[in-house]
């Protein structure tokens, strides 16, 4: 077992300085991400404005900096739900059986029939635009992963001996999984999640790129591209910016993720 | 294995059944009354005795188990009701649009097959070079790029800077390049790495210390006998990628105003044309279930030596 891995500490020191900045965005660019100036419309690179301006006249990096709030907070937020009802509804399943599990399974391989994206889309196609529908439409194809990986993984797990044993000593079933099982798949939970949130940020960026996500004028990567589409021939690093904010924030993920699958040995486990 | 592939088509069956109660209960989240939507769109503020009458045509005063059994009926015999924007049957919307994404996503799956198994084995070869570090960065970085990042890049780089291709339409066999490549390329790359380390692993494996051991050249063993082992893995990853071909055409239609399912999807979800998102969703997922179906029997045939007690991962 490798105990240390270059890419989970690059990704994952990426992944710190994104929060950082999102944690301190107004702080790290004095001017107002959503402030217009018509007078100063699609200009490129220069002194006062670094990365340019859109086609509203806003600042490039100011909105840059201000969207690491949505588009890493948001991804987190869909990440932490999904995990929570995954891994409860995993372990209930998995642990007490019965006509829980099987509906659970039932419900788990009607939505794998679905291909993710499309099945988002048609959610917040019919929930209605909006970042809280988009959340809810992604949370609602992934904590498919975590409730299978779960399940699965209590499944063996209560047939080990030393949940045998804890049985026999009278323990009870909620201390069973809160003591025994729980702390045993935690550290698969952990590396799934780790190369799973990738591909949920890589789903709330399409959904607010084709328009259903966040709504504008709010800065957000997917956003931005959005309505930097029209610009492609004019104003090219409207694009360049947030399309390299976005592939760095999910690369670091995919390098932390797959650096700790490495490191934890549980790669197999998750599918990498 | 006839007992096998007997499960598996009642499996089949059962999905789709699941499929289609599960599109059935979106409808529970439109926003609002159908009725409303459909007479709303003719420009007038519906009185109350119109949306009634409306609900009564639309069959929206019966129960949900009679509503559900009647669509599903219409279902079978390919009725997907009538688009509220063109008046017209979705079946013949999506017939008109089907061959553009058709062309685009069998394009994508071809090209990422004939790129992905060289390039992985390419890498394999020139293992722990240089040239292979660079391949392993570069499909690292094209992993993570989202397809709507990547279509933007390429068409400034390639139609704007170079003028090379044509960027929007379908016009000429050139203006498909541009989105099959985009289509294709990141999930190209997360299979370069996939079927490289499958192929690296089964080489770890003792048979293939065997093989060196009795002398045979290195290239013997990687193409005659470690290839064909990791073959398995890479057709089971080839059905489950149509999944993601699929979603990610949505994306490469919309940037390249490509005339086909997924942009009519994006425009009839502006207009809340929910029969067509319906339908979308509902074809989409039984090509994909019927694909998947079909690559489990293959690989069953391939090796009846896989225990065909569990399902699948993703």
């Amino acid at each position: 077992m490798k105990k240390y891995n270059r890419g989970t500490t690059v990704g994952g020191s990426i992944i710190l300085l994104l929060l950082l900045a999102s944690a301190f965005a107004s702080s790290l660019v004095t001017m107002n991400p959503t402030a217009s100036d018509l007078m100063n419309r699609l200009k490129p690179p220069n002194f006062s404005h670094i990365l340019g301006t859109d086609h509203l006249g806003r600042d490039v990096f100011s909105r840059l900096v201000h969207a690491t709030r949505l588009s890493v907070g948001v991804s987190v937020a869909a990440l932490s739900v999904s995990i929570a009802t995954g891994l409860s509804l995993g372990l209930v399943a998995g642990y007490f059986r019965g006509v829980i599990d099987s509906l659970l399974m039932a419900v788990i391989n009607i939505l794998l029939a679905f291909p993710g994206m499309i099945l988002s889309l048609a959610i917040v196609g019919i929930a209605g635009t909006g970042l809280g529908n988009a959340v809810f439409a992604v949370c609602v194809v992934s904590w498919t992963g975590y409730a299978r990986v779960v399940r699965g993984m209590t499944l063996s797990l209560k047939e080990r001996d030393f949940v045998k044993a804890a049985r026999i000593s009278g323990s009870s079933d909620m201390k069973i999984i809160a003591r025994h099982i729980l702390p045993n798949l935690l550290t698969t939970v952990i590396v799934y999640a780790a190369t799973n949130i990738s591909s949920i940020a890589m789903q709330l960026a399409a959904l607010s790129f084709l328009g259903l996500g966040a709504q504008p004028p709010a800065p957000e990567w997917g956003i931005m591209l959005n309505e930097a589409k029209g610009y492609i021939s004019t104003a090219p690093w409207l694009i360049l910016a947030p399309g390299s904010a976005l592939v760095l924030m999910i690369s670091a993920f995919n390098l932390f993720g797959e650096g700790l699958a490495l490191c934890l040995n549980e790669g197999k486990r998750v599918g990498i | 294995m006839w007992k096998y592939a007997a499960k598996k088509t009642l499996g089949l069956v059962a999905i789709l059944f699941g499929v289609s109660v599960l599109t059935f209960v979106l409808t529970a989240w439109i926003r609002g009354n159908p009725a409303e939507v459909v007479l709303g769109r003719a420009g007038v503020d519906p009185s109350r005795a119109d949306v009634v009458m409306m609900e009564q045509r639309m069959g929206l005063d019966q129960s949900i188990v009679a509503r559900y059994l009647d669509w599903a009926r219409n279902l079978l015999r390919l009725d997907f009701g009538t688009s509220y924007t063109s008046g017209l049957p979705v079946i013949e919307e999506i017939k008109y649009r089907l061959p553009a994404t058709l062309h685009l996503t069998a394009g994508a799956f071809v090209l990422m097959l004939v790129t992905a198994v060289p390039i992985a084995i390419f890498m394999v070869v020139k293992k722990d070079s240089w040239t292979e570090y660079s391949l392993n960065a570069v499909t690292f970085i094209v992993m993570g790029t989202p397809g709507f990042v990547l279509g933007m890049g390429l068409a400034w780089l390639i139609s704007v800077r170079l003028r090379l291709l044509p960027m929007v339409g379908n016009k000429t066999p050139a203006h498909s390049v541009l989105p099959i490549i985009t289509l294709a390329l990141p999930m190209a790359c997360r299979y370069i790495r996939l079927i490289r380390s499958n192929i690296i692993e089964v080489l770890d494996e003792d048979y293939i210390f065997l093989l060196r051991t009795r002398g045979l050249k290195e290239r013997t063993i990687l193409f005659s006998h470690a290839l064909k082992n990791a073959f398995i893995p890479i057709v089971n990853l080839m059905g489950i990628s149509l999944g993601s071909l699929l979603g990610g055409s949505i994306v490469v239609e919309s940037i390249f105003s490509w005339p086909g399912l997924g942009n009519y999807l994006m425009i009839s979800i502006g207009n809340r044309d929910y029969p067509v998102v319906l339908a979308y969703v509902l074809l989409m997922a039984t090509v994909f279930v019927a694909i998947n179906y079909l690559v489990d029997l293959f690989i069953c045939f391939l090796d009846p030596r896989i225990p065909f007690t569990e399902g699948k991962g993703r």
